[in-house]
């Protein structure tokens, strides 16, 4: 069992490697990227392109992959989103769900129907395992994600505090309009976290499918579990979408531990418990903050 | 020599017109306090000129130089700032951090975040505070600092004695006299008294129009009473 939550906390790294650029796009541009898990998968299938055929390597594929995802982010908010968000705040939800299902089925025209792996391109990392002292095997490729997931996160934050692009994007995203008039290109700001925001999507696309099969479908799977890490380690919290990542596989696994099929089921129920305490304690702490104004 | 031209400004809100057929010009280094019961415009106006609300017509001109296509964070680069009505601190900020952002698109100049610690002297000790905890004099002061870290040459203020306390009011307009130097300063202030002590010139809106334009010493306070709530026809 120990074992079994030493796996769960490493998946979660992978559930939080993926959940990190949508909840970085949420508490940004206010905008749930329904495309997530389609462009993870996108940059999957980039990434398997270029060993197949060129024989790249995935690691050095993502010098390029990672690029090109951060353009196509720049590009998707200048031209697309940050359009559609004039017509109110469901049109980008809409406009994303709508991109993910095109991107899914351009895929499916392209690729098939196959399922891919990056694994037989990265040589041993795939299946090779460090001994833990207590006798527990922890694979080489769970730990590099797990590292990349803190490394990201932390080198977000410190490129939100301490730089100017990254202070340009904090205040666009608590007000736009002051940040316009205090001398900020809130478009432009916006676009970067765009950017940034599909750059991380290239990584977890990349670790995608060098842990699993992917195929063109799976972005559906994928921006649920970025979905529920986000919404389980508080919207728009860095280290939080950690933590909820973790959380979320953990009740993955046991939920596994207690019926075979339980492994989903394990982390909607933990999801929607989160969420249901959250609304309950959100309710309290409106009446209270009710009765404080009107006393 | 005329710093700021608005020729026939008309800027609406859906299909209210808050500012109707405006035209003025301000010289350089003048101090011009626009003021109006609430819903004359006063605030749009501020806003029109800072490039936060799009006219519907006419023009905006700084030194000869039309600004009207510019958006607002482009307007900060041509030498306008504004310190919004409300203030409109950045909260999950520090007052240093704050300052930091008004400096982003700076203007050669010389305002530094040390040069508005020492103009504010009492925002040193909240220095790593949040904005959100600080008292509305200091925000104030925060909010002020913010603007000037970008060099302005005309310097828009928005109700900047809203909410305050008289004696943080004093402090206010006591940085202010700093800020003035070789700045074209528009306020919009509630205050009749401070703002013909502070102003050289005063304007008075009534219904999206300027109802009344005079030099500070050429006019009286019941000119501006009268104005101000639109029986100019009456004495007449």
């Amino acid at each position: 069992m120990t074992s079994n939550l030493l796996q769960a906390v490493f998946l979660g790294g992978n559930y939080a490697l993926i959940a990190v650029g949508l909840s970085f796009m949420f508490s940004v541009m206010r905008i749930i990227n329904l495309a997530h898990g389609s462009l993870a998968v996108l940059s999957s299938y980039l990434l398997f392109v270029l060993a197949s055929k060129f024989g790249i390597n995935p690691f050095l594929g993502l010098l390029i992959v990672v690029p090109v995802m951060a353009a196509l982010g720049w590009i998707l908010q200048r031209y697309i989103l940050d359009r559609s968000a004039r017509g109110g705040e469901l049109l980008p939800v809409l406009t994303t769900f709508g991109l993910a299902i095109l991107l899914d089925n351009l895929m499916f025209q392209r690729f098939g129907a196959d399922t891919r792996s990056l694994a037989p391109y990265i040589g041993d990392l795939s299946w090779d395992a460090y001994e833990l002292p207590g006798g527990f095997m922890v694979g080489k490729l769970q730990i590099l994600t797990l590292a990349t997931v803190v490394v990201i996160i932390a080198a977000l934050q410190l490129f939100l505090k301490k730089t100017q692009l990254g202070r340009s994007i904090r205040a666009t995203a608590m007000d736009p309009d002051t940040a316009g008039l205090v001398g900020i290109d809130a478009k432009r700001a916006s676009a970067a976290a765009a950017a940034i925001a599909l750059a991380t999507v290239a990584l977890a696309g990349a670790f995608l499918g060098m842990r699993v099969t992917f195929e063109p479908y799976s972005g559906g799977m994928q921006l649920l579990a970025a979905f529920e890490a986000t919404v389980i380690g508080g919207l728009g919290s860095l280290w939080g979408t950690l933590l909820g990542g973790i959380v979320l596989a953990v009740a993955q696994t046991l939920g596994a531990s207690i019926h075979p099929q339980g492994f989903l089921l394990g982390g909607h129920l933990a999801f929607l418990a989160i969420l249901f305490v959250r609304l309950l304690r959100g309710r309290a702490f409106v009446s209270a903050w009710l009765t404080r104004a009107r006393a | 020599m005329t710093h700021l031209t608005l020729e026939n400004l008309d800027v609406r809100h859906g299909q209210l017109r808050a500012v109707k057929h405006v035209s003025i010009s301000i010289a350089k280094s003048e101090i011009l306090a626009l003021v109006g019961a609430n819903g004359a415009g006063k605030s749009t106006l501020l806003r029109a000129i800072a490039g936060a609300h799009r006219p519907a017509s006419g023009r905006i001109m700084v030194s000869g130089t039309d600004i009207t296509p510019l958006q607002s964070f482009q307007r900060v680069a041509a030498g306008i700032s504004l310190v919004p009505e409300g203030r409109k601190l950045f909260q999950d900020m520090s007052v240093e951090e704050n300052l930091i952002v008004g400096g982003i698109s700076a203007r050669k100049g010389g305002w530094t975040v040390a040069k508005i610690f020492e103009a504010f002297p009492n925002l040193v000790k909240r220095r790593h505070a949040k904005t959100g905890t600080l008292s509305g004099g200091e925000q104030q002061a925060t909010a002020i600092g913010r603007a000037l870290m970008s060099n302005p040459e005309i310097l828009l203020l928005d109700e900047i004695s809203l909410g305050l306390s008289p004696a943080a009011v004093d402090l206010v307009y006591a940085s202010l006299e700093i800020a003035k130097a070789g700045t074209t300063l528009v306020l919009v202030e509630q205050d009749l008294s401070r703002a013909m002590n502070f102003a050289t010139r005063i304007v008075c809106m009534l219904e999206g129009q300027f109802v009344l334009d005079a030099q500070t010493q050429d006019v009286t306070r019941e000119q501006i009473t009268e104005a101000y709530f639109g029986n100019r026809g009456r004495g007449h």
